[in-house]
């Protein structure tokens, strides 16, 4: 006896200590909140955008906005703040490049050429009024990049180097930001790179939330089930054993902690407490002497069927394996993991406790509260008797509306989504995308074949006729090209009226030092200088030239002038052979973005010869191939778990039949997940495409419990009495079981992401389909058909037909 | 013992007067590499991160007088940009668009924008190091070869600081650091390849420069230089940039 002590003791200490030590590896984890952690690196998008961003730097900007409420931004107080902040982070580490209307240089004109000035000279009145000139002079570059249409808003674009501490970039703006207080200005920061690091911030702190949360829930569970504090205490233990195990073992592995993966000690939570409640019901429920001959009963008993359990939910989680994306795969494997570590610890630790905690036995046993209340079995079994034919019916309707609705289910991973429309951040965006340009962001690159076709004035004047036509719509903001800029050089270069004296010859000092000897050619006036120039070169008659090579010499002339400060547009200033595109939407809806991406491709596919190259990156880019990666992960997630749990119930059976019939409390749960969907608007995202398989692995434990009580039931009673009796014992289970854990993911609700609180929702709907299919539906199929299997008796229907919970 | 006293005092004094002091090594660079009117036939070749180069040439003619500098820089290749010509009068800039056949005047300085789409500034392109009076300058180290010197800008620059290596013979610079404002992190690297002597005098004839961030470099090489010639004052006119006359 005192060797089973010391035994217990020393499992229990290791447990402990294994506990400690993993609680303290939360430090090391790794967090990666953004999207860029679930797509594959070898993805043809991501590779885009490395490859756009090795030829025009970051893709990521950074906007901090300025909107006021008075009638123009346009103050000398607002545009001292514009200033001060756009230099105070001009001079922050990690950023490349800063955009304000302060510290912009504005292209005009003078008589004798090209004046370059300052768009805000900063020196009062004069100042303000010189700038709304130049403002209009050039609305096609201010105007919804710097500078809001109704002059109520202002921003400062920053582009963070590709090597950036985006994290502390951010941490030192906010805090800059902090600093400034005005009545009349607000500030918001918008962008990827904020929502991603908003997730971030937000990610452990909704775990710091949830745990807490779903533990009460549990807690609350466990004492309704047992009426008693010492099987709360012990079953948490427990939890919180495995639960924190795997949190260690994702640090030490340098797991990255993922949307999809920071649910796991929380899912285990969930899952875990119905090995506990299982075990800890069988152990209140006779009086005892000894616990621990009477616990080793108990394990004895219900090792087979928790291990059967504990395997099709592990399935559901393995299913995740099949996915294209990485994190999924981790959570799978992580939650299949934690599955057999909770079961390890209801069979073993749990144990060990209950013998320490009661050295003599329990000798009041207690009916369990939940039980004592909740006896639905002659309702259930009217309803499979009587009720076949509103059954009957209520399924043709619920399976009918899910084959309708399946198809209007959306997919879509705008992380902005993640968060609350009343939430500060969505808000700042939903401004910033009324009155600003947009902070979607869809890049495109064309590549030709040979150095400076991109800058033929044919290919420009088609660029900007798309370019044109793409902002007539509503959803497009801004299309950036290099186009103005070289419509504003000619505005200006391109203006004279008088004859000139010029030579052709090619000037070399060392050549030819007789430069002298040139002959002057007399030149024609070419234009009329009242024409408006504001265009892209393309008639070389117009110019004085002969050809388009002469024209596309021109552009080069006019870019050289830029002095390679178009290198967000051209990948070489004077011989590019790449040119980016960047199109702001102010809509990221996925189904619009599909549209709009397939618009982009077909008409920039029009203009460019064959030889050419056209790729679409950007923010957006990586969004719709991931929304096309989670459809494609939840179809493959969905069948490999129908398929896992099919041959298991079929191994377990060995009959067909038996696994068609396990299904169905499965499929009920489905179609409660895709028609809840598809009524409230849910969309397919990354954690709800974790939902599908997770709820056929849990769900399907009903089916089998069902099946094998009303095996084993059914050689002992008369078929019309089977379904009553198996509702009086295991369906009553099923029914508390299928409550605990609707309990439990009824905590996600809490969460501040809306993906897992509608998860949470989804998981219980569920949880509810699946059970009730399972004593209502499967019963009334059972009885109708009266398949072969359940007249056999084997080992395993033998050991499963044990009750699962109180 | 007192005149050993005198003598060691003596040699005290004289070693004294001949160190060198940061500033007097960075005058000496700067007047090396100074002349009263040069031509130099220069080629620049880019050189990005994957190794794809393209090469741009350019001549340039300079006179200095009064410490005023007037300079002339032609642009032969790219075949789009030949004959281009960009003339420098102190505080005025010209251009002539061959294409247009224009002569037009820049007000405008772009002493950060990148010459050419090379790693080289305009301010590169002037002057890779400070003069005495423009920025304060430390000795960092010395070794049997070189003057490590660091040199920080009196007023607001394209860098914050930079840090060069003087060869002790010919006081040419063999390696600049370039940094951002903040002075601490690297932005460019500026490394003398080969050394020659032209008209008597010792000058870089290859150097290199490379942006640490992307990876992208730019070697500029002189193919041909004069010094010290009669230029005609006539080169460094409107007239000569849009007529090619003097």
């Amino acid at each position: 006896m005192n060797k089973r002590i010391t035994k217990d003791w020393l499992l229990i200490a290791g447990a402990l200590l294994v506990t400690i030590l993993s609680l303290l590896q939360i430090g090391k984890l790794r967090i990666d909140s953004s999207t860029d952690a679930f797509i594959p690196e070898r993805s043809k998008v991501v590779q885009t955008n490395h490859e756009i961003e090795a030829a025009f730097g970051s893709l990521d900007m950074i906007v901090l906005s300025l909107s006021t409420d008075e009638p123009s931004i346009l103050t000398t107080s607002n545009l001292s703040i514009l200033e001060t902040l756009t230099n105070s982070i001009a001079a922050m580490d990690g950023v490349a490049f800063v955009s304000s209307l302060t510290n912009t240089e504005h292209l005009g004109s003078s008589a004798e050429g090209l004046l370059v000035e300052k768009l805000y000279e900063g020196t009062g009145e004069d100042a303000l009024l010189h700038l709304e000139t130049r403002l209009e002079e050039w609305p096609e570059i201010y105007i919804g990049n710097l500078i809001s249409e109704d002059d109520t808003m202002a921003s400062i674009i920053i582009e963070a180097s590709l090597d950036a501490d985006l994290e502390q970039l951010l941490f030192e703006i906010q805090t800059l930001v902090a600093s400034y207080t005005s009545n009349h200005i607000q500030f918001s920061l918008i962008g990827l790179p904020v929502v991603t690091q908003a997730i971030e911030d937000s990610l452990l702190q909704d775990l710091a939330i949830l745990i807490p949360i779903v533990g009460f829930l549990i807690i609350l569970l466990l004492y309704l089930s047992f009426g008693r504090f010492i099987p709360v205490v012990l079953a948490l233990t427990c939890l919180v054993f495995s639960s924190s195990l795997m949190v260690g073992i994702m640090a030490l592995l340098h797991v990255t902690f993922t949307m999809a993966t920071m649910l796991v000690p929380v899912l285990l939570l969930i899952v875990g407490s119905a090995y506990t409640i299982h075990i800890l019901s069988h152990f209140y429920e006779e009086e005892h002497l000894d616990s621990a001959e009477h616990i080793n009963n108990v394990v004895k008993k219900n090792r087979r069927p928790l291990l059967m359990a504990g395997a099709t939910t592990a399935a559901g989680f393995l299913a995740q394996l099949t996915s294209p994306l990485l994190p999924f795969r981790t959570f799978g494997i992580l939650c299949s993991l934690g599955v057999l570590v909770s079961l390890l610890a209801s069979l073993h630790i749990l144990p060990a406790m209950l013998r320490l905690a009661y050295p003599h036995g329990v000798k009041k046993v207690r009916n369990h509260e939940m039980r004592r209340h909740l006896d639905p079995s002659k309702a259930l079994d009217h309803i499979t008797k009587r009720g076949k034919i509103p059954l009957l019916v209520l399924s043709l309707v619920f399976i009918i509306s899910t084959v309708v609705l399946l198809p209007t289910i959306k997919s879509g991973t705008n992380m902005l989504k993640f968060f609350r429309p009343s939430s500060s951040l969505v808000q700042d965006t939903n401004l910033f995308n009324e009155k600003m340009q947009g902070s979607g962001i869809l890049t495109v690159m064309i590549t030709s074949d040979s150095s400076s076709s991109v800058l033929s004035p044919q290919f420009l004047t088609a660029l900007d006729t798309i370019s044109f036509g793409l902002e007539q719509k509503a959803e497009v903001g801004k299309v950036q090209t290099i186009v103005p800029f070289i419509k504003r050089m000619n505005e200006i270069l391109g203006t004279e009226e008088e004859s000139h004296n010029t030579t052709t010859s090619d000037f070399d000092f060392f050549g030819s030092p007789s430069l002298t000897e040139e002959p002057i050619q007399e030149e024609e006036t070419f234009h009329d200088a009242r024409e408006n120039l504001y265009e892209i070169p393309s008639d070389p008659e117009k110019y004085g030239l002969e050809s388009e090579e002469d024209l596309i010499n021109l552009i080069t002339q006019y870019l050289l002038l830029y002095s390679g400060n178009l290198s967000k547009f051209i990948n070489d200033p004077l011989e590019p052979d790449a040119l980016l595109v960047t199109i702001s939407l102010n809509n990221t809806e996925t189904e619009y973005l599909r549209t709009i991406k397939d618009e982009i491709e077909t008409s920039f596919s029009q203009i460019i010869p064959s030889s050419w190259n056209l790729v679409i990156g950007g923010g957006e880019a990586v969004s719709l191939e991931l929304t096309d990666l989670v459809t494609k992960s939840q179809i493959y997630s969905l069948i490999g778990a129908l398929l896992i749990v099919f041959l298991l119930v079929f191994i377990l059976y060995r009959s067909l039949s038996a696994a068609c019939f396990a299904l169905i409390p499965c499929l009920y749960a489905l179609m409660g997940i895709f028609l809840s969907m598809a009524l409230l608007g849910i969309e397919l995202d990354i954690i709800t495409s974790l939902l599908a398989s997770l709820a056929i692995g849990i769900g399907v434990d009903y089916a089998i419990h069902f099946l094998s009580a009303y095996q084993r039931l059914s050689l002992i009673f008369a078929p019309d009495k089977v379904v009553y009796e198996v509702m009086k014992t295991t369906g009553k289970a099923i029914l508390i079981n299928a409550a605990s854990v609707t309990l439990g993911f009824l905590g996600l609700l809490f969460s501040h992401f809306t993906p897992i609180s509608r998860m949470g929702l989804l998981f219980c709907i569920s949880m509810v389909c699946a059970s009730l299919s399972s004593l209502t539906v499967l019963p009334a199929l059972l009885q109708y058909h009266k398949p072969a299997f359940i007249k056999q008796k084997t080992k395993e229907t033998q050991l499963l037909s044990r009750r699962i919970s109180p | 013992m007192k005149r050993l006293i005198a003598i060691a005092f003596c040699m005290l004094s004289l070693c004294f007067l001949a160190a060198e002091t940061p500033e007097s090594i960075m005058i000496k660079v700067m007047e090396v590499q100074s002349s009263k009117s040069s031509a130099l036939d220069l080629l620049l070749t880019l050189k990005d991160a994957a190794g794809q180069t393209r090469e741009r040439r350019i001549q340039t003619l300079s006179f200095s007088e009064k410490g005023e500098t007037s300079t002339i820089t032609i642009f032969l290749s790219p075949a789009s940009v030949k004959n281009t010509r960009f003339l420098t009068l102190d505080d005025e800039q010209w251009i002539y668009l061959p294409a247009l056949k224009r002569v037009k005047r820049i007000s405008a300085t772009e002493e950060g924008g990148s010459f050419m789409g090379s790693d080289f500034s305009y301010a590169d392109m002037d002057s890779t190091t400070y003069d005495a009076d423009q920025a304060r300058h430390t000795l960092l180290s010395e070794s049997e070869e070189s003057y490590c010197i660091e040199s920080v800008p009196f007023s607001s620059s394209v860098y914050g600081k930079t840090i060069t290596w003087v060869d002790k013979t010919t006081f040419l610079p063999l390696l600049v650091e370039f940094y951002e404002k903040d002075r601490t992190t690297l932005i460019k690297k500026l490394t003398t390849e080969e050394l020659d002597i032209i008209d008597n005098r010792w000058i870089t004839k290859k150097l290199t420069m490379t942006t640490v961030s992307s990876g992208h470099s730019t070697s500029l090489e002189i193919l041909q230089a004069k010094y010290d010639l009669d230029l005609d004052e006539g080169y460094f006119t409107t007239r000569f940039l849009e007529t090619g006359r003097l």
